[in-house]
């Protein structure tokens, strides 16, 4: 995802934005960085930010860590823009390994969160529409279940089985294949 | 809470010793009460099934990043999760994921091969068969081409049906060969495109609806190279491996929409209408008397970018004039030429026929060089590509799987004749990156690296690395400079007695993830 995309970057890095969280605190943030949230994006174009963005899905504590991804991706973003058309700058491949491989860094420690705080912020990556959060906190979920067996996934996510012992025959017969 | 401690303050005529007292106990109690609650919230929280409350995108995005098979055992967990599985934007099916297992002593009567393909056409079946208005963004299989192939492209062509399946946005195939591509012979051959071709011929939708195909060890009509290409109107990617039309045919391609192809041990072939051909890769060809040995006829292609050859110089191979090699294909702007660590298969020329195809070239990339070869020779590409902006000198004489058979060796395997070719001194004003894979501290390279300063006047980069198999891990012992005063060395001496020194020399740290630069 680009942050500044075609736009003029100097003017979108001095624009600022506002998001108010649900508990109603305030936090500026530069244009670069909110428009990585597609939902965002789409508010700026259709001019409905001035005042301030309410989200009131996400909590301080939560779009406090969504800012810190953002701000971090956006300048990631910037960077990668700037390296990879500067092809005379002899630095470019040097530039993006350093660039990719310090973003793998963030991307890890930021997902040191308990379980409560990662759904957390699926939800908001989902509302706010962020791919690159919503990819990633998604696989952190996805990475969990690997190789469980539903009743471990159950288990660990305390999912109640609701299915009648009839039910589950039918699923178990339609996609036998897939317990093989 | 706050109103419990209100309706204590309110009692009138209390002793404010009293009151003192009991405000304490009672905000010690209001603590635990408190500290209780967010217990028994905390519980609450732990206990609860966060996951299963998911919106739908997220689950899908969730059960998308497992395998096939992980997803869809998912729909048997609750309720909630029944249906997501079928609605899933994705679909990857590989017949390698449906292997008998024959750990826990169980023997299919049926061939290993033919048993994945039959329960991959079950699983295809039974995945692809679900209604949705969401429709299958992605959709790949990859089967054996095996007379059981037929119920798998079936599946994907009612998936592809416009009102039947959930729809189709991408779709690819990739047909492998039951036989490893060498042990096929011709039957085997002839075999496999009578397969694929009733598929081909029941399956319309299928193949009108790829984006991508794969087949493996096939022999087919000239017309029907044709009549399969034109079906598939939609084709990005096409790759072949081991596919002819009989002997010494040159097989035509002409395409609309074809980005990019691959072609892996086939004979030489036509590029004769490519409109939008991108990138076209060429492993291990095939010589042909048809075509004097040359892998490729370059027709209408004014998109072609990236080329990309592979090939070990065997017995009875020629070897090939870049100019005629090139010829017609003019808009290049990256070559890559592997020669296996074996004989070089392309003979230096001047830069007069070379130069008007290699005009557009920004970047070029000499790999598996071996060892005892000169490197000079190579700097008849520099002065016939005057906007070349990088160039990657990999030498090595590693191979993953050596021809160990010494019978073998000598009949396939010819002398490695060295390569002397004299470039005449020249300027070039672009160059800016050398990058040397495989670097000794011994006076080839340095005398090389000195060699390619004197023309590139602009050259900014050296980039001098270890040798690394980047396959297998292989990573032999050399003499590559370790320490900080080795290298410092090795930059003196590139730069002796020359004036404009070069920004910077870099050497790197290789490993399986990347190099990583060495910081002095």
């Amino acid at each position: 995802m680009a942050s500044a995309g075609s736009g003029d970057e100097k003017a979108a890095a001095a624009a600022m934005i506002t998001l108010i969280s649900s508990d109603n605190e305030k936090f500026e943030v530069t244009e670069a960085t909110a428009t990585l949230s597609q939902t965002i994006r789409h508010m700026i174009e259709d001019g409905c930010t001035d005042g301030g963005v309410p989200l009131p899905n996400v909590t301080s504590k939560i779009l406090a860590r969504v800012i810190e991804y953002c701000k971090k991706h956006a300048t990631a973003a910037a960077g990668e823009e700037g390296s990879s058309s500067s092809f005379s700058d002899a630095a470019f491949l040097e530039v993006d390994r350093a660039f990719l491989e310090e973003l793998e860094e963030f991307d890890d420690a930021f997902l040191e969160v308990d379980r409560a705080t990662l759904f957390d912020l699926i939800l908001a990556a989902n509302y706010l529409d962020i791919k690159g959060l919503l990819n990633l906190t998604c696989q952190k979920v996805a990475d969990s279940v690997k190789g469980k067996t539903p009743e471990q996934i159950r288990e660990m996510y305390n999912i109640v089985n609701d299915l009648t012992p009839e039910e589950e025959a039918e699923i178990r017969r339609e996609t036998q294949w897939a317990f093989e | 809470m706050s109103g419990s401690i209100a309706w204590w303050r309110s009692g009138s005529g209390v002793d404010p010793v009293e009151e003192a007292y009991t405000q304490n106990l009672e905000t010690s109690r209001l603590k635990l009460e408190q500290e209780l609650t967010m217990d028994k919230h905390q519980q609450e929280v732990d206990h609860e099934d966060r996951l299963s409350k998911l919106p739908d995108d997220a689950l899908i995005l969730i059960l998308n990043r497992l395998d096939m098979k992980e997803a869809v055992r998912s729909s048997t967990l609750s309720r909630r999760w029944r249906h997501i599985p079928s609605v899933l934007p994705i679909i990857v099916l590989d017949v390698e994921s449906f292997k008998p297992n024959h750990d826990d002593g169980f023997k299919p009567t049926v061939s290993d091969t033919a048993w994945s393909n039959m329960a991959l056409a079950h699983a295809a079946r039974s995945v692809l068969a679900h209604k949705s208005h969401r429709p299958i963004r992605n959709l790949a299989v990859t089967l054996y081409l095996r007379a059981e192939s037929m119920a798998i492209v079936r599946a994907v062509d009612t998936a592809m049906s416009p009102g039947r399946g959930r729809g189709v946005v991408a779709a690819k195939l990739k047909f492998l060969g039951e036989k490893m591509d060498y042990l096929c012979d011709h039957s085997d051959k002839a075999r496999n495109g009578k397969r694929f071709l009733s598929c081909f011929n029941a399956c319309p939708r299928a193949f009108a609806g790829l984006t991508g195909l794969h087949v493996e060890s096939v022999r087919l009509g000239e017309s029907d190279i044709y009549n399969v290409l034109r079906a598939c109107r939609k084709l990005k990617r096409l790759s072949l491996t081991n596919c002819d039309c009989g002997r010494g045919t040159v097989l035509a391609h002409e395409h609309p929409e074809l980005t990019k192809l691959k072609l892996n041990i086939c004979g030489p072939v036509e590029l004769k209408w490519l409109p939008k051909l991108a990138q076209v890769k060429c492993w291990c060809w095939v010589p042909s008397q048809s075509n004097d040995g040359y892998p490729l006829l370059f027709g209408h292609v004014p998109r072609l970018r990236q080329l990309l050859l592979f090939n070990v110089g065997y017995l009875g191979y020629p070897t090939l004039l870049p100019s005629k090699l090139l010829d017609n294909c003019s808009t290049l702007r990256e070559l890559f030429l592997n020669f296996g660590s074996e004989r070089i298969w392309i003979q230096p020329e001047g830069p007069e026929l070379l130069a008007p195809l290699l005009q557009n070239l920004m970047i070029l990339n000499l790999e598996n060089i071996y060892e005892e070869c000169d490197l000079t020779w190579t700097l008849f590409l520099l002065q016939a590509a005057p906007r070349l902006k990088m160039l990657q000198i990999k030498v090595s004489n590693h191979q993953c799987v050596p021809i160990q058979d010494e019978m073998v060796r000598q009949h396939f395997i010819c002398a490695k004749g060295n390569i002397e070719w004299k470039v005449p001194d020249f300027k070039h004003h672009n160059l800016i990156l050398l990058d040397i894979l495989g670097f000794q501290p011994d006076s080839k390279f340095m005398g090389y690296i000195r060699r390619v300063m004197r023309a590139a006047v602009n050259l900014e980069v050296i980039s001098l690395n270890d040798q690394l198999c980047e396959c297998c891990g292989f990573c032999p012992t050399t003499r590559y400079p370790r320490t900080n005063k080795e290298r410092d060395l090795i930059r003196k001496e590139i730069h002796e007695g020359i004036t404009s020194p070069v920004k910077d020399v870099q050497f790197h740290e290789m490993s399986l993830e990347g190099p990583v630069k060495i910081i002095d």
